[in-house]
């Protein structure tokens, strides 16, 4: 791969896919093919579930360049969404029939990652670790129920035993906190609740 | 300036970040997106810290061959090749479907034979078994009224739909195809972009048999991967009642 490439940005490189240059598509996946399959497999728990989920999300992106659209954000937090999505899909068609209980196994954030074991380098993915590991325990239990459980808040409440008020509240606070914490420089999220 | 609004609908921007909306408040929360800046901003940093907290799972090395896989698949995938064959009537859309399986299985050559003859046998099948069939219908002025056909076999789980004159979908955003069960509970039929043409083909895998639901859906959401719940406005659907037609 050449150095244009390999130091290419992120919206380079899309623009490139646009027209048909596969190696800008191998510079993506080489950038963040460990990222996406490590997240879908978090949720899926599943190595081949996560390798399908990976490799259809590089071949849509390969597709059509044009659903990404820079003016809604930058393009790492952009496909990771796209990956998750795609895995709580999967996982709540497979376990659609199972009992909820079976469904939080593995909802949480293993503990024994290693904060320098980054996914993708950058000071983003660094300011969101360190957040999550600031949060209070009853408002991290909330959003890793959520974004890696894929469980509606509904869902937690009752699997909590807590009010929906008290779920909302505290994903509501979480999100806030990893929103500010990634534009610190910039003016704070505002919610007066 | 709007930071009263923000704060107002800083609990309902998170539930449709999440995808938990109601399609009803899904729908207005988007149309109330359009013309306020303050709440796509607010909505745009929620989804950001949602995108970026998918990087503190522990992290592994997806196997080497699926670089290979995927930088094949892209070589063999041209978009036009990519793109889903139309064909009228059921025979037609018999021969089409064979055609797209036939390119699917060269773009994907590395995958195992059986599956691939698993894909086209399940298409031609749908097709030969189908004994029920009904109008897609536009459900939005710039659409014709007629989209598309629904071919399915009432006490079976798959259907072919086939659709046309659809428009490119917006900036960002994909076609999802929703399956209505009899309760009226929403349930993922996947996501499409039409070709170049407003033409697509699918085959849908639904998780009970035909006769357990009442219609189907196609909304815009946001792309690449669509949404958990409808989101966002119905453009076509179609609807049956079995009882009806039981007792005509």
């Amino acid at each position: 791969m050449d150095d244009d490439t390999l130091a290419a940005s992120d919206g380079e490189l899309i623009a490139r896919l646009r027209s048909r240059d596969r190696a800008a598509l191998a510079a993506l996946y080489d950038r963040y093919a460990r990222s996406v399959y490590s997240l879908a497999l978090s949720i899926v728990r599943d190595r081949a579930v996560a390798e399908d989920i990976t490799q259809e999300l590089f071949l849509q992106l390969w597709q059509y360049p044009e659903l990404y659209d820079a003016e809604r954000g930058r393009f790492a937090p952009w496909f990771l969404r796209a990956a998750r999505n795609r895995a709580i899909d999967a996982l709540r068609r497979r376990q659609r029939d199972r009992r909820l209980g079976e469904r939080l196994h593995g909802a949480s954030v293993d503990e024994r990652d290693d904060p320098d074991d980054a996914a993708v380098a950058g000071e983003e993915a660094a300011r969101v670790r360190r957040t999550l590991a600031d949060l209070d325990g009853e408002q991290r239990q909330v959003i890793e129920l959520a974004y890696f459980g894929g469980l509606t808040q509904r869902e937690i409440a009752e699997h909590l035993g807590i009010p929906l008020g008290t779920v909302k509240t505290r994903v509501r606070t979480a999100l806030r906190r990893l929103a500010d914490a990634l534009a610190r420089e910039r003016e704070p999220w505002s919610d007066t609740r | 300036m709007e930071r009263h609004a923000l704060s107002e609908r800083a609990p309902e921007l998170v539930e449709y970040a999440l995808g938990e909306l109601e399609p009803a408040e899904a729908e207005r929360l988007a149309r109330h997106l359009e013309t306020c800046a303050a709440c796509r901003e607010a909505l745009r940093r929620i989804e950001e810290a949602l995108g970026w907290l998918g990087t503190v799972v522990p992290q592994h090395d997806p196997p080497p061959a699926l670089r290979a896989r995927v930088l094949a698949a892209a070589g063999g995938s041209d978009r036009s090749r990519w793109r889903l064959a139309w064909a009228r009537g059921l025979l037609a859309a018999a021969f089409g479907l064979l055609l797209v399986a036939l390119l699917f299985a060269v773009a994907r050559a590395d995958r195992r034979a059986e599956e691939l003859a698993g894909r086209a046998m399940t298409a031609a099948e749908v097709l030969a078994t189908a004994d029920w069939s009904t109008e897609m219908r536009g459900e939005q002025p710039s659409l014709p009224s007629v989209v598309g056909q629904v071919y399915l076999e009432r006490e079976g789980q798959r259907a072919v739909v086939a659709l046309e004159g659809l428009p490119a979908p917006a900036r960002g955003t994909v076609y999802q195809l929703w399956l209505i069960r009899g309760d009226g509970q929403r349930e993922d039929g996947g996501v499409f972009v039409p070709d170049a043409r407003g033409r697509a083909l699918l085959v849908v895998e639904a998780a009970a048999a035909w006769t357990s639901y009442r219609g189907m859906g196609i909304t815009r959401e946001p792309a690449p991967g669509g949404s958990l719940q409808s989101t966002g406005t119905r453009v076509a659907g179609c609807s049956w009642d079995w009882e009806a037609w039981r007792s005509s």
